[in-house]
């Protein structure tokens, strides 16, 4: 009979039921069978205004569509590109550093693809970067940035987290932290790839123009202070995710549409709600989720499957290596955030069962996710990639399996030294 | 099925898991009791919700969460109203038997209630005085009725939070002076962002298992009062391990660089004006009833003559 | 019929002018926030009314997304069928959805009553019940709006995090 459901939800799934259709009727169905009254599910939804830094989300989204409808996408380009567009595959790593703020902010990867890469594509052929190379690019940039403050992602696992009673807790504040030396890493690596393939610059080109730099710095002067006060807020622990999000979400507003008017007050409404939809729909997910997971929790299903896992693997290793695979594939078959929320209750306590620590689990279990975001064949950012710069999905498979890789051998990097993530913390 | 905040590894759990074992020897296994601790299933108003809804049969609370069941549970928690803890051990002979008692119509029963221990004001800033006090920005927990009307009536206005966004506020400067035992200051990592205490009991805050009265009643009388038994023991234990806590962590708390000080007479006086303005507006606002409190006047000018 | 699609559409306009009413109010109420954080003071209702406005913001939001077919989901297989087999997997999901809805309505209606019985507050005089409202009424008109797919030409419409006009 279970099986006969899971098969039944699995063509559900495929077809295009809403995920959050799919999680509450797991839940229906598992507290229905628990003999429950049902309204639980109804407490458990009812929890997303019970928690302070979900605040945050709404915010954060707000912010985040109105830069992307504002010019700040282009300032932005033409500010790191006076800054490091001089150095030998400068351009490239400009675009990599763009991305990874720009989705850190935002907190949609499909977004940055978008927003951004309608100005970096462009912008690589023009410096003469093979195609090949700048599709490539702008399709893995969209996994970048996910590790930095203050990405959604990143918030809806500390919140899913906090729900398992984990030991040490985590905290939110801890994840931005833990993720800083994991996401420099990603961008590391790829700068370095992008340098090998940069084209030939002549040598007058390769000196910094102090003048253009002024002028960039200048264009971006209102831009500029708010990754400095966010981040700096955050990192410094001098401010709380909910506090830097209604900080960044007022400060975007301002600037936006009072002080720049690059957003009419006409159209105000329209991105609002366009971005409130979103924030609808991630929520609703996530609220499902808390009942879901509370099923979970209460039928003590992640003990029996730790149970289950310690029986049959007995080394760590082995586990870590099965459990990259294994989010690389949901990565790659959900979309970021309901593999989030589904996923992180299942394994979460199989992961401490094996004695991780459960920030470091954070940044892992994300950084796979991430980069399942462009596996081929069914992720996301490939058909978002294909579909916005007009390429045949198989074109745009080729062309991103080096970063791909690139990415995925850093992935195996957080996942087996938890020192990269756990350094910047007090543990 | 029983629901807490308490973390798991806690005093707390270690002697509810310890009440579990002992209820499943004496009721022969007909009893088992299963403890979701750290908040899984949820914040209070959650947990009450579900008992309700009979997913959970009980939970462990402050009795600051459980006002909505049983109004007289605000008593222990009035500002400025016991000087030391022998005065509240004789109070509470009387008062206890009377809380549980006024559960009986909410639906719930009231297994055991434990003492937390004293609540002390603790500051990032001096606050030796009142005037000290008001120019810093208080910490009230969300919903904390009584403590947001105590620090209106000092006239200071308080910031509410939830306990567990505290620390990172101390730490950011959103609050700079906040309430709790010194086993809490220590537990939730106060200490570190704090600098002063002031030596005067605040309120005094109890812990109370309550049962679902229908769950209950499935048992046979022998099981309930197993059941009952045990967990009664339990909170006894936890009673006295939360008091030898109490003065081990004053020693920490000096470790850290907190100045522990005792306030003038004529400071504590003004504190104690303050509890009483305070229980006057609640008394006025319907928020605790006559009763209790003269029953908690007459314990305590009974344990005064002692 | 045609009353019908005339307080279809009128239901569409008040989801969408509360959604962006929502979205605003709540940056209006995080701007008031900010002041009172840096000079102290503000209502001890403004934290509540935020996270209450987040459930509502956050169910609305759904609400149209529902409407417009564009909630989050796996899109790789709905999108090679075509023809009458399209037609009967897109009835399929609907249905599916209309039902988890429904149930998700009346099991949220069961706390509404439950909480209207407990008569507890939010802050000063708003009992709880009236936040908890939204549930019933949102999870109803979203298993009409998912109704209201049946017989529409089958469409991919692009998930929201990626619509940009
Ligand atoms: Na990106
Ligand atoms: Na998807």
């Amino acid at each position: 009979m279970i099986w006969l459901i899971a098969l039944g939800l699995l063509l559900l799934a495929f077809l295009g039921a809403p995920f959050f259709a799919l999680i509450a009727a797991i839940a229906l169905l598992g507290f229905n069978a628990q003999g429950y009254d049902l309204a639980i599910v109804a407490v458990e939804i009812n929890r997303l205004g019970e928690m302070p830094v979900l605040v945050a989300i709404p915010l954060f989204t707000l912010a985040g569509y109105l830069l992307s409808e504002s010019e700040a996408p282009k300032r932005l380009v033409r500010l790191t590109q006076a800054l490091v567009g001089w150095l030998p595959g400068g351009l490239a790593i400009v675009a990599l550093v763009a991305s990874a703020l720009f989705t850190a902010l935002t907190g949609a990867s499909g977004v940055t693809i978008v927003a951004l890469g309608a100005v970096l594509f462009p912008a690589l052929i023009q410096g003469r970067y093979s195609e090949r190379f700048g599709l490539g690019l702008v399709t893995a940039s969209g996994s970048l940035g996910l590790l930095f403050a203050p990405s959604l992602p990143l918030i809806i696992y500390g919140v899913v987290a906090q729900q398992l009673n984990t030991t040490p807790q985590v905290s939110v504040e801890d994840l931005f932290l833990a993720g800083i030396i994991p996401g420099l890493l990603m961008l590391l690596v790829l700068s370095v790839y992008a340098i090998t393939q940069s084209p030939h610059i002549p040598p007058e080109q390769r000196r910094f123009d102090w003048r253009a730099a002024r002028a960039a710095i200048l264009d971006a002067r209102w831009e500029l202070p708010l990754p400095v006060l966010v981040l700096g807020g955050i990192y410094s622990g001098r401010i709380a995710p909910s506090e830097a999000a209604a900080l960044t979400a007022v400060y975007v507003f301002l600037v936006t549409v009072v002080i720049r008017r690059e957003i009419a007050l006409k159209r105000l409404p329209q991105i609002v709600r366009e971005a409130m939809m979103l924030v609808g729909g991630i929520l609703l997910i996530l609220g499902t989720a808390f009942a879901l997971t509370n099923y979970l929790i209460d039928a003590e299903i992640p003990t029996q499957l730790f149970a289950w896992v310690q029986a049959h693997v007995h080394q760590k290793w082995l586990f870590l290596l099965a459990l990259n695979l294994f989010l690389l594939f949901f990565g790659m078959l959900l979309e970021g955030y309901p593999a989030i929320v589904v996923l992180t209750p299942l394994v979460l306590p199989i992961a401490t069962g094996y004695g991780m620590d459960p920030v470091h689990f954070g940044i892992l279990f994300l950084a796979n996710l991430q980069i399942g975001l462009f596996l081929a064949p069914l992720g996301m950012n490939l058909f978002i990639a294909s579909y916005r710069f007009k390429r045949p999905v198989t074109e745009v498979i080729r062309a991103s399996w080096p970063f791909f890789l690139l990415l995925f051998a850093c992935a195996l990097a957080i996942t087996y030294i938890p020192w990269l993530s756990l350094v910047l913390l007090d543990r | 099925k029983i629901a807490t905040l308490a973390p798991e590894g806690s005093n707390w759990m270690r002697e509810m898991r310890a009440a579990g074992d002992a209820v499943k020897t004496s009721t022969e296994g007909r009893v088992e009791l299963k403890f979701f601790p750290g908040g899984v299933m949820g914040n209070s108003d959650t947990v009450l919700r579900k008992i309700k809804l009979g997913q959970l049969n009980g939970g462990a609370f402050a009795s600051t969460e459980l006002t909505t069941a049983n109004q007289d549970v605000a008593v222990y928690g009035l500002p400025f109203t016991f000087a030391n803890l022998e005065e509240v051990r004789r109070v509470r002979q009387v008062l206890d038997p009377k809380i549980k008692a006024g559960f009986e119509h909410s639906g719930f029963v009231a297994a055991a209630i434990t003492g937390g221990g004293f609540i002390y004001m603790m500051s990032s800033k001096p606050i030796a005085t009142q005037e000290q006090v008001r120019a810093t920005k208080v910490w009230v927990p969300e919903g904390d009725v009584v403590g947001r009307i105590a620090f209106e009536e000092l006239g200071a206005p308080s910031v509410q939070l939830a306990l567990g966004d505290v620390y990172t506020s101390l730490q950011t400067g959103l609050v700079e002076t906040v309430g709790n035992t010194t086993t809490g200051a220590i537990a939730f990592q106060w200490a570190t962002k704090l600098k002063m205490m002031v030596d005067l009991p605040v309120s005094y805050t109890v812990g109370i298992l309550v049962l679902d009265q229908k769950s209950l009643a499935k048992l046979t009388p022998e099981d309930q009062a197993a059941v009952l038994a045990g967990i009664e023991e339990a909170f006894a234990r936890l009673e006295i391990s939360n008091a030898a806590d109490d003065l081990a962590t004053r020693e920490t708390l000096r470790n850290e660089g907190i100045e522990i000080v005792v306030p003038a007479e004529s400071e504590a006086a003004a504190w104690r004006d303050v509890g009483r303005r305070t229980v006057e507006r609640m008394q006025k606002e319907g928020l605790i009833s006559a009763e209790i409190l003269a029953a908690l006047n007459q314990a305590k000018s009974a344990a005064g003559s002692h | 019929m045609r009353a019908l699609g005339i307080l279809a559409r009128g239901v569409a306009r008040v989801e969408d002018v509360l959604l962006a009413s929502l979205g605003l109010g709540l940056l209006a109420a995080a701007a008031a926030q900010l002041v009172f954080r840096l000079f102290g003071g503000g209502p001890v209702w403004l934290d509540p009314l935020m996270r209450s406005a987040t459930l509502w913001l956050a169910l609305i939001g759904a609400l149209v997304a529902t409407r417009e077919n564009r909630q989050l989901q796996i899109d790789i297989l709905s999108r090679h069928l075509t023809g009458w087999l399209g037609h009967v997997a897109r009835t399929v999901v609907v249905l599916f959805t209309a039902a988890v809805c429904a149930l998700l309505a009346h099991a949220s209606w069961t706390l509404v009553l439950l909480e209207r019985e407990g008569n507890t507050e939010i802050f000063a005089g708003v009992p709880n019940w009236w936040a908890l409202a939204i549930l019933p009424v949102v999870f109803g008109l979203m298993c009409l709006h998912a109704l209201g797919q049946i017989g529409r030409p089958l469409q991919h419409e692009p998930l929201p995090g990626t619509v940009l006009p």
